[in-house]
């Protein structure tokens, strides 16, 4: 049987429980580590929203001068690039105008700056999927676009692994749940590019990008009177990323020079509107060449999964030099 | 035992209660603590914690930065990941450890430049931030993450004569220290019940396996008097004592429908 002191006893309990409640009972930090999540998905929006606005207006505006703003040094480059020849050829740049749509995103936890995180993105625009990796150098420093690989909606994309929320980056030593690190299977790409038919080459997939380059090297090599030549490097790796079956996605930059040396007494001239007219002149009649950056999304697959290839690509002339 | 145990529960309640009450004198009904304002001898442009000082979570702060003649000045609270990158090449006041109410442990930390990288207002990665001419404050609550607390001089400006007052707040804070006093006072009430063999439960005695004891047994142990109804032949009614009965020849009333039990 209840009484008044039961019900005492469950007044004080249910009100010693209600107070407590309310109260939001301070704790010593377990951890101490300094570390944050890149960028959260609002951040990761909100830049990629802003650097959507700069392009149109730059596109508008046929001038490269405001991706200065949104555009780390290797895609303003490339962009700048672009733009020039389209200046050149009395065209709007022919991109159109940017429509992107993200399609998934993805942040690491860092312990240091620069920060950076991945978008996919589809461009209506020009019917391709974007890797977009945005990277901030400082706390001080903007967010800008540091790389963009471009690939064909058919391409599949390897699931990208992620621990607690986050994508793992992967040292580009770190050969673990690979048959080769990061950093081997770029080497081996880059001597597969100067030299198709090395031992190296055999490590990588002859892929799309590798047979799209030794196409425009042979129809370099037709032209009468011209020596062409075609050399390939590395900027080393920007950033990799964990994928689910163990491998690594990796971007990096690539630098291609073309040089081309003609015959005395010829002189060689290119069709309006190409990058070789825009950068070299009307004509040339000693020798000259042409800087080529290639960012790529290479992907090194994990063990057993076959070879290095190149996904996607986003590349333009960034410099010549020619008499 | 259930003595001991009763008291030692009543001990037990007094100093939940006592802390409570302590909780609730320190907090006031605010659940809040200010200290300042202290003056902090610097000519620098930064004033910084380092990351291990602000060492607790859930706690809500208050800090008031002033400084003379109106000048500009920024308080901000970010991951110490950002304030540290932010800061790292200037000359800035460190506070390497803090105690309440006001006790520190700092150094000047030499940079290689006496300015700021960049305005700290155009940054977007402070968590809580505000700034003005003569005082900037904020109110935050310290989150779980590793933070650093930045007092910054905006523009040409420097923090000469920087003082700060530093605010504290337990969200409903001063409702568990009453809380506590309740469970206390609860655990009080309950050593006492405890200490003297009744249950909180039931109004009566408990028997050592605390089951409660049949009623019958109940008037069994009391020591009541006990009367009993005489109804003679006539129909009237007399009342006699239990020392009366051997006069009236009765029998006891639970063997008598003559008697009844009163």
């Amino acid at each position: 049987m209840t009484t008044p002191k039961a019900g005492l006893s469950a007044c004080l309990l249910a009100i010693v429980l209600a107070l407590s409640a309310c109260a939001v009972i301070p704790h010593k930090k377990d951890d101490a580590t300094i570390s944050k999540v890149a960028a959260n998905e609002q951040t990761a929006v909100e830049v990629f929203e802003r650097y959507t606005r700069v392009l149109k207006s730059a596109r508008e505006l046929g001038d490269s001068q405001p991706l200065s703003t949104v555009d780390d040094e290797t895609v303003l480059a490339i962009d700048s690039g672009s733009f020039e020849v389209a200046q050149r050829a009395a065209s709007k740049n022919k991109s159109g105008l940017p429509e992107g749509e993200i399609l998934a995103s993805w942040a690491p936890r860092l312990k240091k700056y620069p920060l950076w995180f991945l978008l996919r993105v589809k461009d209506e625009s020009r019917d391709t999927i974007k890797m977009q990796l945005f990277e901030k150098k400082s706390a001080a420093s903007q967010w800008l676009l540091a790389s963009t690989p471009e690939m064909l909606p058919t391409t599949k994309l390897p699931e990208i692994a992620s621990k607690d929320g986050t994508l793992v980056p992967v040292d580009e030593s770190d050969s673990r749940g690979m048959d080769l690190d990061a950093k081997q299977a770029l080497k081996y790409y880059v001597a597969a590019l100067n030299t198709p038919d090395s031992p190296s080459a055999a490590k990588v997939l002859d892929d799309g990008f590798r047979r799209q380059m030794r196409d425009a090297v042979a129809t370099e090599k037709a032209l009468k009177g011209v020596t062409f030549s075609q050399q390939w490097g590395s900027e080393g790796i920007d950033h990799s990323v964990r994928t689910s079956d163990g491998g690594a996605l990796v971007f990096s930059t690539l630098l291609r020079r073309d040089t081309y040396d003609v015959k005395k007494g010829l002189s060689v001239t290119w069709p309006d509107g190409s990058p070789q007219k825009t950068f070299l002149g009307k004509e040339i009649s000693k020798s000259g060449s042409l800087n080529f950056y290639h960012q790529i999304l290479l992907y090194v697959p994990g063990s057993d999964g076959g070879v290095p290839r190149v996904l996607g690509q986003f590349g333009g002339v960034v410099g010549a030099k020619g008499d | 035992m259930r003595a001991k145990a009763g008291l030692s529960i009543m001990l037990a309640g007094v100093v939940v209660a006592l802390f409570g009450a302590a909780v609730m004198a320190v907090l006031g009904p605010d659940g809040r603590v200010i200290s300042g304002p202290h003056r902090i001898k610097t000519d620098g442009v930064a004033v910084v914690t380092a990351p291990p000082t602000l060492s607790w979570a859930g706690v809500r702060i208050g800090v008031l930065a002033e400084v003379p003649v109106n000048k500009p000045v920024f308080v901000g609270l970010g991951n110490s990941l950002d304030v540290q990158n932010y800061l790292a090449k200037t000359a800035r006041y460190q506070i390497d450890s803090y105690h309440t109410p006001w006790n520190l442990k700092a150094r000047e930390v030499k940079g290689e430049v006496e300015n700021l990288p960049s305005a700290p207002t155009a940054l977007d990665w402070w968590l809580a931030q505000g700034a003005g001419l003569g005082g900037a404050s904020i109110s935050t609550r310290l989150p779980d993450e590793t933070v650093s607390l930045a007092i910054l001089a905006i523009g040409s400006s420097n923090l000469t004569g920087l003082r700060v007052s530093v605010a504290y707040e337990v969200h409903g804070g001063f409702a568990l220290g009453a809380g506590l006093v309740l469970l206390g006072v609860a655990g009080v009430l309950f050593g006492r019940m405890y200490r003297a063999g009744r249950s909180p439960w039931v109004d009566g005695h408990t028997t050592e396996d605390h089951e409660p004891i049949d009623e019958d047994d109940q008037y069994g142990a009391d020591e009541e008097s006990v009367e009993y109804v005489y109804v003679d032949a006539d129909g009237t009614e007399h009342v006699v004592g239990a020392d009366e009965l051997v006069d009236y020849e009765l029998v006891d009333a639970d063997q008598d429908d003559d008697g009844e039990r009163r």
